[in-house]
């Protein structure tokens, strides 16, 4: 049976037990959405710390591989992010961006669309049409600008969710942070992310 | 406000950044250090192992070992030579050769008795250098028998009352003494009549003092003549008085008082008889002494042409965990009997000796 039809917990456990297979398995199928979020939270002024905090995560998870077995019931993949997110955090203290933990908590005067949101008039997500592809990659790009802008709780957060398809309580586990707080800083990201996008993209529909 | 929100969504799915993965030397890095990870595991379990095999494992200090150690090894040298030891002696051989011993005399010892007598004479003034020689091999036991004092010996005390009954000696057990008395190149006087004074080495370990209370009940003080009796008492006392025996100066005392009635005729009749069965147990035979020696040298050659270099000696076995090695040639020193040996046995130790002391000699030479 291939390891590609285990889970992640029984391909670490495979691993523990001396099996360097099921570490391939596991690193090809976590490869590209790690290096993605670690690449995005870091932002666009960290770009080159990037590979650092990628490699130095899966090395923190191979050397700490035997406080995993003690945690019975840890999701694989929730462990990996807290690897990856508190070195990314490391990072940014040292190059002077760090956040303050209640930065995504606080009110920073985000105020949500009210009425017709430009987004609802964006076209479908499905639609195969090429100059629908062109609007979702514009889409993407302005997405990542706006990123660049959110507080790094914030952005974490956001991506955790929306790219990770984490949990909340997973979330909060990554983040090290309360239940509560994870949802408050989720909304906070959304309101800002709409308004950045909608400020974008609201005047492509309106040409239209 | 926890739902996702499908727009924002879709529109990460759709970032330029979306099919970004890290180089290949992170790649790399991380699946080596996996790999390396898991070959430590390996070896820290070999490691383990390795751990529990040596001793340090067992907190057992060096000193200890050490002790241990030498323990072992001494016992192990001790087992390996006295294993040959004991293997020679039951099977009389050495070293894979039978050991070579004279034949049984075919004259009688009325013949050989007077021989001696005559040999005796000549030889009365002459000191004594070499050892006591028997020719017949059993008597020589029987003479090593009575002459030594070690009573654990329980074999060659049986072989010694068989052949003293054959023989006609006298063997009072009562005087047996355990002061052990060694005579070295002496001579004492065994019959007082001229030709029965023999030449007697009794060897560098043998007990006279047993060999001598055994002799004299039997050779017959008492038919000596009075002038020859009254010498070979003084003799004899003189050498009780050495040897500090009580018992033989009782004797003696008995003997001198049954001196004026004896027969003189009677007494050279009794010298006779008496002096031959005591000097056939002490023969020298020259024919012997060349077998053992010419065994000696024949098997040194031997030894010398299989690459064999040694030095034999025989003694009390020495435990030591270091060779014995001979001071002139340096080669090792092999102790091949015991205390207790055949009388031959020194003549052929001493010319395999000798060849190998010549060969070391030679071989000094060409070097």
């Amino acid at each position: 049976m291939s390891d590609i039809f285990f889970k992640d917990e029984e391909l670490m456990r495979k691993f523990c037990n001396g099996d360097e297979r099921a570490f391939q398995t596991l690193y090809q199928r976590h490869e590209k959405p790690l290096y993605r979020y670690v690449r995005r939270v870091l932002g666009t002024a960290l770009v080159a710390q990037v590979d650092e905090v990628f490699q130095d995560a899966w090395m923190r998870l191979v050397d700490a591989r035997g406080s995993w077995q003690e945690r019975q019931n840890a999701s694989f993949k929730t462990w990996l992010y807290t690897l990856a997110h508190h070195r990314a955090v490391d990072i940014l203290r040292k190059s002077g961006r760090e956040i303050s933990i209640d930065e995504g908590w606080k009110d920073d005067g985000a105020t949500e669309y009210t009425g017709t949101a430009p987004w609802q008039l964006w076209p479908a997500s499905s639609a195969e049409q090429p100059e629908q592809k062109v609007f979702w990659h514009s889409a993407g790009k302005q997405l990542l600008h706006c990123l660049d802008g959110l507080p790094v709780a914030q952005r974490a957060a956001f991506l955790l969710q929306h790219d990770d398809g984490l949990s909340l309580e997973e979330i909060a586990q990554v983040l090290n942070a309360e239940f509560e707080m994870v949802k408050s800083r989720l909304r906070y990201a959304l309101t800002k992310l709409r308004a950045c996008m909608g400020a974008y993209l609201h005047p492509l529909f309106q040409t239209e | 406000m926890s739902l996702p929100d499908k727009h924002l969504q879709q529109a990460l799915q759709h970032a330029p950044d979306r099919e970004l993965a890290p180089n290949e030397i992170t790649r790399k890095a991380v699946l080596d250090h996996a790999a390396m990870a898991l070959l430590q595991r390996k070896s820290r379990w070999l490691q383990r192992c390795q751990h529990i095999l040596t001793l340090e494992y067992w907190h057992i200090p060096r000193w200890q070992l050490a002790g241990m150690g030498s323990t072992i090894a001494i016992l192990l040298v001790v087992a390996v030579f006295w294993d040959e030891h004991v293997a020679e002696l039951r099977t009389g051989k050495f070293n894979g050769e039978p050991i070579q011993v004279a034949s049984a005399p075919t004259e009688s010892l009325q013949q050989n008795a007077d021989g001696l007598a005559g040999r005796a004479k000549d030889e009365k003034t002459q000191p004594v250098s070499k050892p006591m020689r028997v020719e017949n091999p059993t008597n020589s036991r029987i003479i090593a028998a009575n002459e030594s004092s070690d009573n654990s010996s329980v074999q060659n005390k049986a072989a010694l009352n068989t052949k003293s009954t054959e023989l006609g000696l006298e063997r009072n057990e009562t005087q047996q003494t355990t002061a052990p008395v060694i005579i070295t190149a002496d001579k004492f006087v065994v019959a007082s009549a001229p030709e029965a004074v023999v030449d007697q080495n009794v060897g560098s370990s043998i007990d006279a003092s047993v060999g001598l209370k055994q002799r004299l009940p039997s050779i017959g003080v008492d038919a000596l003549a009075p002038t020859d009796k009254a010498v070979a008492v003084n003799n004899i006392g003189e050498r009780s008085d050495r040897l500090g025996n009580a018992e033989v100066d009782k004797d003696i005392s008995a003997k001198k008082l049954a001196l004026t009635s004896e027969n003189r005729s009677e007494a050279k009749v009794k010298i006779k008889k008496d002096v031959s069965s005591s000097v056939g147990t002490i023969v020298n035979s020259n024919m012997a002494q060349n077998n053992a020696m010419k065994s000696g040298v024949a098997l040194a050659n031997k030894d010398i042409q299989a690459g064999i270099l040694r030095i034999l000696t025989h003694g009390k076995p020495t435990v030591t965990s270091v060779p014995l090695i001979d001071a002139v040639t340096g080669y090792r020193i092999q102790i091949i009997e015991g205390s207790d040996v055949s009388t031959l046995l020194p003549d052929e130790v001493e010319a395999y000796n000798q060849v190998m002391q010549d060969y070391y000699a030679r071989s000094s030479r060409l070097n």
